[in-house]
């Protein structure tokens, strides 16, 4: 994955196995706050293992313990 | 700089010729690829058309700018490598460009005319360019693709560039310690200590390449 596309990531981008295999849609965005730009504006599809989902699961559980000390909410992704 | 636009590094500034008049030729390719190409890409290729472009005023030529043919662009790389002696300079003085840097100004200019040649017939492109590649790649087995398209015109100015060096490399152990470093599991707490979100974002890049 390139740099510009992990950081302008959605969580909802990810898309977990649900006993398949868990992928990432690249979704080329215009105006991203951090200034994030897919190269070429060119959408994929990755694989990623289950490890790796397992990782963004427990970041997850991670945003969502945080967001209830804050006393915020998640902002919708 | 007496005479001289300042060039800023906003998009704007950077397409002023002497006189503080924006450069309507080059103002109008910006615009049409301003949406198509990455903003670098833009920023770069008006850095680039304003040198050419106070290159074509110091030699009293920035009217018959679409006339210029193959000798003036081998003498805009020149004057781009030897240092440029101008007093109206459009962007400031700095060290003698690398072979990468005039390959991106020769690309610039490439498209530029080859836009305006598509649009406006201005007859620089043509002269500029050849009908063939200068050298055909290697394919090997795949050499049946190359009679699916036809290879591209090539410049008859050229920059030689030196061999680009393998990328750099990490090993395993490295890019684990990378990732391990920004937040390992707990045993004690039962929880990611460090920055969760940095793990993730190193593993994701680990793990696609």
């Amino acid at each position: 994955m390139r740099l510009g596309e992990v950081l302008g990531m959605a969580i909802s981008d990810f898309v977990m196995g649900r006993g398949g295999t868990a992928y990432i849609e690249v979704v080329p965005r215009a105006g991203n706050p951090n200034l994030a730009r897919v190269k070429m504006m060119r959408p994929r599809r990755i694989y990623v293992s289950a490890d790796l989902e397992r990782l963004f699961a427990d970041y997850l559980t991670h945003l969502a313990g945080r967001g209830r000390h804050d006393g915020g909410e998640l902002a919708a992704a | 700089m007496p005479g001289g636009a300042a060039c800023g590094r906003g998009s704007h500034l950077d397409r002023v010729d002497a006189s503080y008049a924006t450069v309507g030729p080059v103002e109008e390719w910006l615009e049409a690829h301003r949406h198509l190409w990455s903003p670098n890409t833009v920023r770069g290729y008006a850095a680039s058309l304003a040198q050419w472009w106070s290159f074509l005023e110091q030699r009293g030529e920035a009217g018959r700018w679409a006339e210029a043919g193959v000798p003036a662009v081998a003498g805009f790389l020149s004057w781009l490598r030897i240092g440029r002696t101008v007093e109206h300079a459009l962007t400031a003085p700095s060290g003698v460009p690398s072979a990468e840097t005039l390959h991106a100004r020769l690309a610039a200019l490439i498209s530029f005319y080859q836009w305006q040649e598509a649009v406006h017939s201005v007859p620089v492109a043509g002269r500029l360019l050849r009908g063939r590649a200068a050298r055909m790649p290697s394919r090997g087995l795949l050499a049946h693709l190359d009679g699916r398209r036809r290879p591209g015109p090539s410049s008859l100015v050229k920059v030689r560039r030196r061999r680009a060096g393998r990328p750099p490399l990490l090993l395993p152990q490295e890019i684990q310690a990378i990732i391990d470093g920004c937040a390992t599991w707990d045993d004690a707490a039962g929880e990611w200590a460090g920055n969760l979100r940095d793990r993730l974002l190193f593993s994701l890049l680990a793990e696609s390449g």
